[in-house]
């Protein structure tokens, strides 16, 4: 099959006709759309389109009209041979830059390069074809082998350049963990069609790119920031996020991204990668703007006194507020603005970036549906950038054919094996809990867009339904290589001690067994309250073993997390955006039950989920017994998720009752259970007798009574 | 006083204030040889000693420390303790006691999910101003080999030049037992392993002309963890 990655030249007319040209021919590979950028002199120019398949290797089209009638043709045969040459040279050496493409001194393979004319009317002195002729011309050009064919789009697409793959010297053993591991870690080479359109599509419109958690959502808003300034060299663009911790990580990527692309360092002038709020010396995009303005920002502390646990979105709310009030038109302070984890910002922080953003609104946003830690729920786009003077949703997202995309789903999920996630989404959601649901997305198609078939029922509001994960939706090496009843596992236990103690076995196992190294464990404290004195328990019982470990994301969001000798521990907040091997979520109990109850299940899904291979869930306490029957139900199921689908109004009501909860509602609910209690101890003791209460108490009482009767119907 | 005992010492207060939640973050010590045989350095993971030189002392210099990890433990005010001993064999041939205050006034429920640095960085320039404390750090050093212009022992504190003579090397909860006895009493009451000494105080080691000037003096009295001397 042929993908079609539209990029920043969508919108020629000849693009179309040349896609409906080659998109039945039998092959597989990619036509991207001005994609790669080639240097051409000192311009960035590009590529109008190229076409790599392994059935007829790399063809690189030069889109052009005809020679306008009257010109001379000597002159126009000439310029358009150059241009070619000029592109088969820039194409070229790009590529000879990557060893694992060669021959000796050459390419491997031949780069053809022909002109994409409107029509052929002449002879002509360059290689040339049209509609009607280019499927039998790439017809004629001979393959290359499947290896090849790879390493050339790791090559085109710059994924070797994301992760340098780990030498793993020490594995003797193909069949160890850590063997298994470099197997793995081999295999991630190339964007699948989904990210390469994340990646690459350009809609010159806003975008909204969904992934589970280990799709690769920060890679491709990387990709696409350097491609975008790469293309658009005088864009200021901005790289937006919350996690601190990802300001190196972003600035990594695209600085080689950018290598890739233009041989060079960006222009960081122009392309900014910013915090979304920002400190006092940082520049930031809150910052900025309000600085642009005139307005003096809010600082942290000022905007919590202010708002409490809302600061942030009450801090968009004002400066908006202060930049289109009456009639004020708020500068224009990007031509595009990517944003990462969307899902951890307020609505007012969406439309005040929409105020300042040119008029395209290039705002691409993207998000892990499931990974909400905060207050903010990601709303839908009407919701989230408002409605216009006419009462229409300001920004709507449609996926036209034949055009780039504005909305993209990244179904494949390269983190986590297909059980892990399926468990995850099982806990999160509280497929399996006795008690019910705990929340559900009101989108249905959402289950599919993240990878999900429909194995039995509909799905669909108020209907049963049982879903699997597809096949396709997870790469074929986990169930190659790994085994379901060793991804996920579960352990109970008496004592944190005990606790403490089988963990440290484990890694000690891991490393003397299994070759893994200590930086291939992470071990995770979803209870912030409680993480210190468990991180203590933990250092100790890995101490006694022989193995150092290290508490991070505490200090500072610059430290870094994972060190070659000693085994990182952190709290939920430090561990996203990372991910490990083997993960341990220790204390899993906390996240059963109680308030907020919403938070904390997300939460058991972001520590699950940032297992590259191996899940250990942990925990003392009562709640363990329920979680690991949970776990068992998904594993008795065979995988699938067997539930009845709420109706709206049901969705509704989840996100009411597990919502989280401010400190003051926590506090006076926390008193009020004081008070309830004592007075049932009272009845109970016969300190207090039912009929002293008075009537309107004891019509509560009533109430309570019927609601538990019906409890156990 | 030997380096396994040591080490465990260390340890021991290190999590003592972690898990009672008196501290934000902590570290378990590692014995380091130092290239001679039975010469070690028990110290915390990495120890970068010119990073902890703290010359300056500096915002900057606090927050390489924090990024860094040079630390044995990180207090919930963001104050750092640093505890270092050299031995050969049995005999602490070094140590370094550090207690660097942070500069920034917060207290450990302000940081909700942000680390110290993200919580410092995200305060505005009035809020800094306000809440910017004048404590100076206190830093223990000891040297059995130290120059004859210096003390053997000595207190570094206010200006990197300072070497205010203390009358010899001291006990790991000598050192913390006059950190929490008088800036956190409360802390000390809490936990009496910080002030406890199982161990008699090392011998003193001061030279004539320092010990008729101001210095720090001690008596070496074991005392129980009630605090009664035994």
């Amino acid at each position: 099959m042929l993908d079609i990655a539209y990029g920043s030249v969508a919108q020629r007319p000849q693009v179309q006709q040349l896609v409906e040209a080659l998109r039945r021919l039998p092959v597989t590979g990619t036509l991207y759309i001005g994609y790669p950028v080639l240097r051409i002199g000192d311009e960035q120019v590009p590529s109008d389109a190229l076409l790599t398949t392994q059935e007829h290797g790399v063809v690189l089209f030069d889109l052009a009209p005809l020679r306008t009638p009257g010109a001379d043709r000597t002159q126009w045969l000439a310029e358009t041979t150059e241009r070619q040459d000029d592109r088969y040279r820039a194409l070229y050496n790009k590529l000879l830059a990557n060893r694992e493409l060669t021959n000796r001194r050459d390419l491997a393979f031949k780069v053809n390069v022909v002109t994409f004319l409107p029509t052929i009317d002449d002879d002509y002195t360059f290689e040339a074809t049209d509609a009607d002729h280019v499927a039998g011309y790439v017809a004629t050009l001979p393959p290359i082998g499947e290896d090849l064919f790879r390493r050339l789009n790791a090559a085109i697409q710059r994924t070797r350049n994301i992760k340098p793959v780990r030498r793993r010297e020490n594995v003797k053993n193909e069949n160890s963990r850590a063997g298994v591991l470099k197997r793995i870690e081999a295999e991630i080479a190339n964007l699948d069609q989904w990210q390469k359109a994340g990646a690459i599509e350009f809609p010159n419109a806003p975008q909204r790119i969904r992934g589970l958690a280990g799709s690769g959502k920060t890679i491709v808003l990387a990709l696409k920031a350097a491609y975008l300034h790469a293309t658009n060299p005088d864009w200021r663009i901005g790289v937006t996020f919350q996690s601190r911790a990802l300001y190196q990580q972003f600035e990594d990527l695209i600085r080689r991204f950018s290598y890739d692309t233009i041989d060079d360092e960006p222009d960081w002038t122009k392309l900014q990668v910013l915090h979304a709020w920002g400190g006092r010396a940082d520049a930031a995009v809150y910052r900025n703007i309000a600085v642009s303005h005139g307005k003096e920002p809010r600082d942290y502390a000022t905007a919590k006194r202010l708002w409490g646990s809302n600061a942030f979105e009450g801090a968009c709310a004002e400066l908006l507020e202060a930049i289109t009030s009456n009639g004020a038109t708020p500068q224009t302070m990007y031509e595009a603005l990517l944003i990462d984890e969307a899902q951890d910002f307020p609505i007012s922080f969406f439309r005040l970036v929409y105020a300042v953003t040119e008029q395209h609104k290039r705002i691409i946003w993207a998000y892990d549906e499931l990974q909400n830690l905060g207050e903010y729920a990601m709303a839908p786009p009407a919701e989230l950038f408002g409605l216009d003077e006419n009462g229409q949703p300001r920004v709507e997202l449609r996926n036209e054919e034949n055009s780039p995309k504005q909305d993209i789903v990244l179904p494949v999920c390269y983190r986590n094996t297909p059980w892990a996630l399926t468990i995850a989404h099982a806990l999160g959601f509280g497929i399996y809990r006795p008690q019910g649901l705990v929340q559900m997305f009101a989108e249905t198609q959402l289950w599919r867009d993240v990878g999900y078939e429909v194995q039995d029922g509909e799905l669909e509001l108020g209907h049963h339904v049982a879903l699997k994960r597809n096949t396709n939706a997870s790469p074929s090496y986990f169930a190659a290589l790994l085994q379901p009843e060793d991804a996920v596992v579960c352990a109970a236990f008496n004592r944190p001690l005990d606790e403490a103690r089988w963990i440290a076995n484990e890694i000690r196992r891991g490393i003397d067994e299994d070759e893994l190294l200590p930086r291939d464990f992470l071990i995770i404290l979803p209870n912030v309250v409680t993480a210190k004195s468990e991180s203590s328990i933990i250092m100790k019982a890995l101490d006694a073993v022989g193995i150092r470990s290290h508490l991070a994301g505490v200090n500072s969001s610059r430290d870094v997390l994972f060190m070659d000798d000693s085994v990182a521990m952190t709290q939920i907040y430090r561990a996203k955006g990372n991910e490990a091997p083997m993960v341990f979520v220790s204390n899993a109990g906390y996240c059963l039950d109680g308030f907020a109850l919403g938070r904390k299940r997300n939460t058991l899904f972001t520590a699950i989920t940032r297992s590259n291979a191996w899940v250990r869930i942990t925990g003392t306490g009562e709640q363990m017994s329920q979680l690991i029957a949970e776990i068992e139900s998904v594993k008795r199921h065979h995988y699938r998720l067997d539930f009845g689908y709420p109706t709206a109004e049901q969705i509704q009501h989840l996100q009411v009752i597990h919502r989280d909860r401010d400190d003051k509602e926590l506090e006076k609910i926390g008193k009020n259970l004081d008070s309830f209690k004592a007075v049932l101890e009272d009845l109970q003791s016969g300190n207090m007798l039912l009929e002293q209460l008075p009537p309107e108490t004891r019509k509560l009482v009533d109430a309570l009574t019927a609601m538990l009767g019906k409890t156990d119907e | 006083m030997n380096s396994v005992g040591t080490c465990k010492t260390i340890d021991d207060i290190a999590m003592a204030l972690l898990s009672s939640g008196h501290a934000i973050n902590a570290t378990l010590h590692t014995s380091v040889s130092l290239g001679e045989p039975y010469y070690v350095r028990v110290t915390w993971p990495n120890n970068q000693f010119t990073l902890t030189d703290y010359v300056a002392a500096s915002y900057d210099e606090y927050l390489a420390l924090l990024r860094e990890r040079q630390f044995s433990v990180i207090l919930n005010d963001g104050a750092i303790l640093q505890i270092s001993y050299d031995f050969r064999r049995d005999t602490v041939e070094a140590h370094r006691l550090a207690f660097i205050p942070c500069p920034i006034e917060f207290t450990q429920d302000e940081l909700d999910d942000l680390t110290i640095e993200d919580f410092l960085a995200v305060l505005g320039e009035e809020e800094i101003q306000s809440r910017l404390r004048s404590r100076p750090y206190l830093r223990f050093d000891y040297n059995r080999r130290a120059p004859e212009t210096e003390p053997f022992s000595h207190l570094q504190t206010c200006y990197s030049e300072s070497r205010i003579p203390v009358c010899g090397p001291l006990l790991v909860q000598q050192f913390t037992g006059f950190i929490f006895k008088n800036f956190y009493p409360g802390i000390a009451r809490d936990l009496p392993l910080l002030t406890a000494l199982t161990e008699e105080p090392l011998a003193h080691n001061i030279r004539d002309e320092q010990r008729s000037e101001l210095h720090f003096h001690f008596h070496r009295v074991v005392r129980s963890l009630q605090g009664q001397a035994i």
